[in-house]
This record gives C-alpha cells, structure tokens and sequence, in this order.
C-alpha cells in the first residue's frame, strides 16, 4: 500500500509539472503590460525600465521559463504584482476557504444522493421514483450561475433566512455550498440509484436474503458497500467541475477563496498570480483523485496494491 | 417515458434553433435598442419578458442570444470531435510511442478541471466568439479522443479488422472505412451531452466577464448584469437561466435516448467534459 501511494505520488509529479509548463506559457502570451498596470501609463520610462528589471521581463521566456520552474522547485511561486505578497502565502491564506465550501458542497451532495437514490431504487418506476428522477435530471441541468442567484432571492431577499453572501458562520455556507453541491448531488443520485439497480440483482443478494438476514442488513451490509464502489470513481471525476464550479460559486457569493482571487488575479494582468492560483487549483484535482485511488481500497478489500 | 423524453427534447431543441436562426425576424425589438427610463421594467404586452437595466427588451436579446450561445455550442463540439477522432484514432492506431505522447497530452489537457483552462485562455486570447470557440474546444478534445482511443484499441482485435487487413487494404482505409464506423455511436452520445456543457461552459465565461462581451446579447452575460438586481427585477435572472437549463435538459434528454437507441454500454453518467 505505502509503495503504491509512493508510485502514484511520483504519477502525479510529471502531470503537475506538465500542468506548470502549461500554464506559465499560456500567461506569458496574455497582450497587456504588467508595468503599465502596475505604475500606469503615464510612468516614466526610466521607472518603467527599472521596475521590468526587477521583474526579469525583459528575459528571453525560455530563461524567465527556467527561472519559474527553478523557484517552484524550491516551493516559491513568485511575487505577487497586485498584493506585493508572495504568491505562495496569498494561496494559502485563501485556500481554506475553498477547501472548506467544497467540502461542505461534497457533504450535501452526498447526504442528498445516497438516501435519495437508494429510496428510489427500492421504488422502482413507482411514482416516487419518477419524481425523484425528474428533480435529478434538473439538478444535473441547472447552471450554478442561475441557481445561486435563485437561491439567494428565496431564501435571502425573500424570506431574509440566510446570508447573501459573506464567509461567517456555518448559515453563510448553506447557500453557496448548496449552489455548488446540488450538480454533483444529481449525479450521484443516479449513479446510487442505477447501481442499486443493478446490484439487486445478484446472486448474493439473493444468498443474503435466503440465509434469513433481515431486510435492513441486507441493504446496508451486503448492497451497500457495493454500491460504494462506481459512487467512488464518479465522485472523483466529478471534483474537478466541483473545483471549477467553485469559481462561480465564489464569485456569485462573495467567497474569499482560491476561485475569486483567481478571477481577481486575470483581471489585474497579475501573472505569478494567475499561475499560482491555477496551478494550486490543478494539484488539487490531481491528489483528489488520487484520494480517490486510495479510498478504493476501502470501499473494495479485493483492491489491493 | 423514454419516447416522451426525446419527443420533448427533440422539439424544444429545433424551437430553439430555429428561433435563433430567425432572431431578426421574430425579435419584436432591436437587441440593443435603450430605453433608459424604462429601465427594469417588468413583463407587460408591449415587452413580454420585460426590460433590462437599459431599458432593452428581454425577449429580443434572448433570441438574438441564442444564436451565439447555440452557435458556440455546436462550433465547440464539432470542433472539439473532429481533434479528438483524429488524435484518439491515431493514438489508437498506431500504438507505441506516438501512442504514449498523445496520451499524455490528453493527461495534461484534463488535469486542468472543468473550464479553468478555457478561463485562462479567454483571459489570454481577449474576449471575442471565435477566441471563446478556440479556448472551449482546445479544452473538449482531451474527453474525446482518449474515448475514441479506448473505443479503437478494442475494436482493432476484432476478426472483421483481421480480414481487411488480410485482404490487403491499405491502412488508411480500414482506418476509416472499417475501423472508424464501428466506433463512432458512443462519440454521438457524448457530443450529445457535450453540446449542453459547452453551451453552459460559455454562459459561464460570459457570466465571469470573461466570454461574450457588452453590449452583445448573450446569456451569461444577461445573467451576469441581472444578479445587482435580484430583488428589483426577479424576471432578469429568471428567463436567461431558464433558457439555458432548457436547452441542457433537452441535450440531456437527447443523449439519454441516443445512448438507448445506439445501445452504447451504459456508462450512467457521461463524465462532465467541460
């Protein structure tokens, strides 16, 4: 187990270094000047001068290229243009909160999906089931953009229950969370309902029940860790639109995290930024997904490395 | 309940199109025509959906809308598909190292999630439709040509692929005449559902400011301008993303029975592309 996290750690490096390469190219393209941002256009010139020194951007890219990759060996990303504070420390300072809002958008999508999709499993193409599936077909259809706003009508403006937007206390997070969580919340719910579907159907099933076991042990003990397996891989795929989706989650809400300040960061031209904030979203994916691998094997022993 | 689904979404999508198609015929207003004292108003029977900030007319501005919305849409995917079969079926194809490097291209194009690449690429290239086109499709190949790859990789072993080769066809032709046909129906399926996502992945551009830009008619952008006035004019926010979630439900809906229809194993969920 210890040698396969180690080898998929290794997997990963070359993906992130790959993702580094990317995106340094990509913003070194962006038209604009920094130094007119940052001193306006009306500087002077041997300011100007001065300040592209310090700045190393009157490098040849290849050797400002060698410069990146060099200091993000050593964990340093840069300064910020805009903050005047290493990018690094600018990340980490708005990474909680991120982190914080997908979890909790992971936690409802997953409180929604699996008692939801189980139930309709077990009602299969009765009524309750069809409805069930209805509302999963618009929630897997509904844009964040659109249902933030909605929410916030309802339940904010309308009946003045929960904060517009803002990061303090648990009540701030039950809309964004909600907006970021109810795509994944659908998704999941079909994916536990198909399996259970599917799962119902197997001779061990049938064993479980013949033995006598009640109802109640037979879904949860015997179905349902069966279940856990393909809800598992989906979660994983489905996080980087989760990591995206927070963008405008966090932008529609005011949310101080990663996904603003990246927004914030390609409105200001502010390169080392830009860089440090996709790159930090990129690497979340990339160990998300090996998180993924690893619960894998919790919620399948047969899975072994 | 299957047929039904199609029937709904089939003829919600051709409604759809065709009044974007004939936007200026069936637009009872000028999409940029200002009435500023006006501004906000609520539906009424000269403005059936209502006036924006400007006074503009909704109704206008959403047909006129549609037409980049929808025209992104199926540029993206047709873009995004063709890359992808030409990588996937080459990667597929020949195997070995060729093989190796484009996958791992494919590796590093998803490793950016969901439309953050495209984010940053809109930012690079400047706001335009054809730079958005560009940015959303550099980001769509990556799903599509690791499905083709997989999809080719498996059926290069089957017999009929063994007697074309064996009755002498050169590579190309059982390439696309035996082995492309055979693997496009789950390709069809997922530019079904893609054609939905890249809809939405533009509205979502254009909502961050990033995508289409003032004072052209766009979704997203409308969305974008209605979320300051929630309150004073719920309509603003409400028809746009209506509109949009239309038109996914319908792609949705589409895919669905196509997956049936082409019997393409079930994967439950097509994995989000964009």
């Amino acid at each position: 187990m210890a040698r396969y996290l180690f080898s998929r750690l290794l997997s990963v490096l070359p993906l992130a270094l790959g993702v580094a390469t990317g995106v340094f190219f990509l913003i070194h393209l962006i038209p604009g000047d920094p130094v007119d941002l940052m001193l306006g256009e009306t500087a002077a010139s041997s300011d100007r001068a001065a300040l592209r020194e310090t700045l190393h951007l009157n490098e040849p890219i290849v050797k400002q290229y060698g410069r990146f990759m060099l200091s993000l060996s050593k964990g340093d990303l840069g300064q910020s243009f805009s903050m005047k504070k290493p990018v690094f420390d600018v990340i980490l300072s708005r990474y909680p909160a991120t982190l914080e809002l997908a979890v909790a958008a992971v936690l409802i999508a997953i409180l929604l999906a699996i008692p939801l999709g189980l139930f309709s499993a077990l009602r299969h193409g009765r009524l309750s089931d069809q409805t069930i599936l209805l509302f999963s077909l618009f929630g897997v259809s509904i844009p964040n953009f659109w249902l933030g706003p909605l929410l916030i009508i309802f339940f904010s403006l309308t009946l003045n229950w929960l904060p517009v937007s803002g990061r303090e206390g648990l009540l701030s997070f039950v809309l964004p969370a909600l907006t970021l969580g109810i795509g994944m919340a659908a998704i999941l719910l079909r994916i536990t309902r198909a399996s259970v579907l599917e799962m119902i159907e197997k001779e061990y099933i049938l064993t479980a029940r013949a033995k006598g076991l009640p109802e109640r042990t037979v879904i949860v003990k015997h179905l349902f860790r069966n279940v856990l397996i393909p809800l598992v891989t989906v979660l994983g795929l489905q996080f980087g639109a989760l990591l995206t989706g927070a963008i405008i989650t966090e932008t529609i809400f005011s949310w101080p995290g990663l996904g603003r300040l990246t927004i914030a960061a390609i409105y200001s031209r502010d390169y080392p930024l830009v860089q440090g904030c996709v790159l930090a979203i990129a690497v979340t994916y990339l160990l998300a997904s090996l998180l993924v691998d690893v619960l894998y094997t919790i919620a399948d022993p047969r899975v072994r490395y | 309940m299957k047929r039904t689904g199609v029937l709904i979404g089939g003829t919600t999508l051709i409604l759809l199109i065709v009044s974007a198609i004939f936007a200026p015929v069936l637009a009872p207003y000028s999409p940029f025509e200002l009435h500023l004292e006006q501004g906000l108003s609520r539906p009424s029977f000269s403005h059936i959906l209502g006036q924006d900030k400007l006074g503009r007319d909704v109704l206008s501005r959403i047909l006129y809308g549609g037409r980049v919305s929808l025209g992104v849409g199926v540029f993206v995917t047709m873009i995004s598909v063709t890359i992808g079969i030409v990588v996937g079926s080459i990667a597929g194809f020949f195997g070995g190292s060729i093989d190796s490097i484009l996958m791992r291209l494919v590796d590093i194009v998803l490793a950016f999630p969901g439309i953050l690449l495209a984010i940053v690429m809109a930012a690079i290239l400047g706001p335009s439709v054809l730079n958005i086109i560009v940015a959303l499709s550099i980001l769509g190949w990556g799903g599509f040509a690791r499905l083709i790859r997989g999809q080719i990789l498996v059926a290069r072993e089957e017999d009929y692929i063994l007697a074309a080769v064996a009755l002498g066809l050169p590579p190309w032709r059982v390439m696309f005449r035996h082995l492309l046909p055979n693997v496009l129906a789950p390709v069809i399926v997922e530019a079904a559902f893609g054609m939905g996502h890249a809809v939405v992945a533009e509205a979502s551009l254009s909502f961050l400011g990033l995508g289409i830009q003032p004072p052209m008619p766009s979704w997203g952008g409308m969305l974008s301008d209605a979320k300051s006035f929630l309150l004073l004019a719920p309509h603003l926010v409400t028809v746009p993303g209506l509109i949009i979630m239309t038109i996914v439900v319908s792609f949705n809906l589409l895919g669905d029975a196509l997956r049936d229809r082409l019997s393409v194993r079930g994967k439950a969920v097509s994995q989000k592309v964009w």
